[in-house]
């Protein structure tokens, strides 16, 4: 039997197909300064990729910054959460970079320790106790972006990998949009203060 | 060199220890030889009221012209040569006016003096920067960013913005008016002393003026580009470091008084928290039996199944054929009758069953019959199935 279908001439120039599909189906993203080879070649194949993926009803988007993921609108309650830990921890460490008046937009270069890390959990230790992040959490969290393709191990600590852009986008976004609702002292920013009053009751 | 850049003023050890660097070999009397040297030969000059020595500013300058290591100069004297540009070329034309061979001569004279300046000075602005712009990105990325790029925001302030206001082609641009109207006066006083007939030599500067002109204005625009494209993303780093960080100090404060959740959870515009998918890889693995499907498929052979023509149809009788009238006329002369399902049944017991049943239904509402059902209801076997019923009586109204 033989497989006349157009894409059989593309497969072939596809070798790494299988690892990519599986890095990505895991959730993880794919940094070009991490795995250069692997970007290369999703680079050369952007289109062939592209199509593939979307056949299979995968949404693959790639950005110029060097990293690459498969899109996900929603997302269960438990990568919600799990999602904003990480962007609590990522939070915190740029804070603390920032106050040391590091250059943000160079973040692949600092090396996170974990005496470091707990120097940082010493700094924001109220906010951190109050969403259940402590010391151990902070290292475990890194050990999930690291999966994720968010940092990178090495041996003595982790290292930020680009695709931590995403949460600065978003970050960047929010604030944008937080800055916007207290100008014009929106009704919703009243509503949410209304929530916020009887959350406080309730825990009270 | 290198130490004129740290220290304005040297002391006499320092330079002894320097040339000692430079040739190890030689012993110390042989050292303090090369010093002396030096000082008679007014390459080090030693400082009123004091031993200490400074290298001469002549040497100095044409050191860093050979290293291109220059300080950046003031956009101020950039800005006042150009404004000479304007007075000379205002007595160029006055010489022009009053054909005063002398004046216009000294005028281009003034006008080629000041373009060269300009055009020195442009050069060695555009190293200055360069180097400002290299020694910032090749710094400890530990430093303190605003530490690190604190010469070139203000080198960006104090020369490039000016700099490019001088350029500026619109009305703003007081350089390229300046160097436009030098540039026009020199063309047209040109002109004009080719119609009068002067002396090649004359004509020939003013052509040489014109050109660097020309060349200058080229330069200047060169330059101040390569400028801003060398500062500007140096710039733009710091100015969306501050954007990020301020961000983030806002969410934290966010985060402090509402909670992670109710923090994240605003909605915005272009962006979303990452979330991804939760599906771990998995791998399906077809099985032997799949390959002899596949084998079965391949070798199949379709089946020659013979169409039936001619067989009699069932399914005529679900549409009969009944002579109603003729029933009717057969049940009008055999009336009265005790139980008309009993009767069709016992007449007419090759229709089938729903046949029958319609047909009772139906004889029900003939008008001129008198129906009476019976009270105790009895069961009536017919082709295929019983029913239950009381039994009608049909007669005839009297």
């Amino acid at each position: 039997m033989t497989i006349s279908h157009p894409l059989t001439g593309t497969l072939s120039q596809m070798p790494a197909l299988a690892e990519l599909f599986r890095l990505f189906l895991s959730g993880k993203h794919l940094n070009r300064l991490a795995e250069p080879a692997l970007w290369a070649e999703l680079e050369q194949q952007e289109d062939s990729y592209t199509a593939l993926f979307v056949a299979l009803g995968f949404d693959l988007r790639l950005d110029a910054r060097g990293f690459a993921w498969f899109h996900s609108g929603e997302a269960n309650s438990n990568i919600g959460k799990a999602s904003r830990q990480l962007a609590l921890l990522f939070m915190v460490i740029f804070d603390a970079q920032s106050n040391a008046g590091k250059a943000l937009q160079r973040f692949t270069d600092w090396l996170i320790d974990s005496d470091w890390l707990s120097e940082v959990y010493k700094q924001q230790q109220e906010l951190l106790d109050a969403e259940g992040l402590h010391p151990d959490a902070l290292q475990d969290h890194l050990v999930r972006a690291c999966n994720l393709g968010f940092a990178v191990a090495e041996p003595n600590g982790w290292r930020l990998l680009p695709a931590v852009c995403r949460y600065l986008d978003h970050f960047e976004g929010l604030a944008l949009t937080a800055k916007d609702d207290s100008d014009e002292a929106s009704p919703v920013a009243d509503e949410d203060t209304a929530l916020e009053i009887t959350d406080d009751g309730e825990k009270d | 060199m290198r130490l004129s850049r740290e220290f304005a003023v040297l002391t006499s050890d320092q330079v002894l220890n320097s040339i000692a660097r430079v040739s190890a070999q030689a012993d110390v009397e042989a050292q303090g030889a090369v010093l002396r040297a030096l000082v008679n030969a007014n390459i080090l000059q030693t400082l009123p009221r004091s031993s200490d020595l400074q290298l001469n500013a002549y040497v100095l300058e044409f050191v860093r012209g050979l290293t291109r290591e220059h300080e950046l100069g003031l956009a101020a004297v950039l800005q006042a040569r150009v404004i000479a540009i304007r007075e000379a070329t205002e007595v160029l034309n006055e010489g022009m006016a009053e054909a005063d061979m002398d004046r216009v001569r000294s005028a281009a004279n003034k006008l080629a003096e000041l373009f060269r300046q300009i055009s020195l000075q442009l050069d060695q602005d555009r190293h200055a920067l360069l180097e400002l712009a290299e020694n910032a990105k090749s710094a400890d990325s530990s430093m303190p960013i605003s530490q690190r790029y604190r010469r070139v925001l203000e080198a960006y302030d104090q020369y490039v913005e000016p700099m490019n206001q001088m350029m500026d082609t619109g009305p703003q641009g007081t350089f390229y008016h300046y160097l436009e109207d030098a540039e026009h006066a020199l063309d047209l006083g040109l002109e004009r002393l080719s119609v009068q007939g002067v002396l090649y030599s004359h004509r020939l500067q003013l052509r040489q003026v014109a050109h660097q002109a020309k060349e200058l204005r080229r330069f200047g625009r060169l330059v101040a580009q390569q400028c801003a494209d060398t500062l500007l993303p140096l710039r733009e780093e710091l100015r969306q470091h501050n954007v990020l960080s301020s961000a983030i100090s806002l969410l934290l404060g966010q985060v402090r008084k509402r909670g992670l959740r109710r923090a994240l959870s605003r909605y915005t515009d272009n962006t979303a928290l990452p979330v991804w998918r939760n599906e771990r890889g998995f791998k399906l693995q077809l099985g032997d039996e799949v390959r002899m499907v596949m084998a079965a498929a391949r070798a199949y052979q379709p089946q020659a199944v013979v169409f039936p023509q001619d067989e009699p149809s069932e399914a005529m009788q679900l549409l009969e054929h009944v002579e109603e009238a003729a029933i009717r006329a057969h049940l009008a002369r055999s009336l009265p009758v005790e139980d008309l399902l009993d009767w069709l049944n016992s007449h007419y017991a090759d229709l089938q069953d729903a046949t029958l049943l319609r047909l009772f239904h139906d004889l029900q509402h003939e008008p001129d019959w008198q129906f009476e059902p019976a009270a105790h209801p009895v069961k009536t076997r017919l082709q295929t199935i019983r029913v239950l019923h009381h039994p009608h009586r049909v007669s005839t109204p009297e």
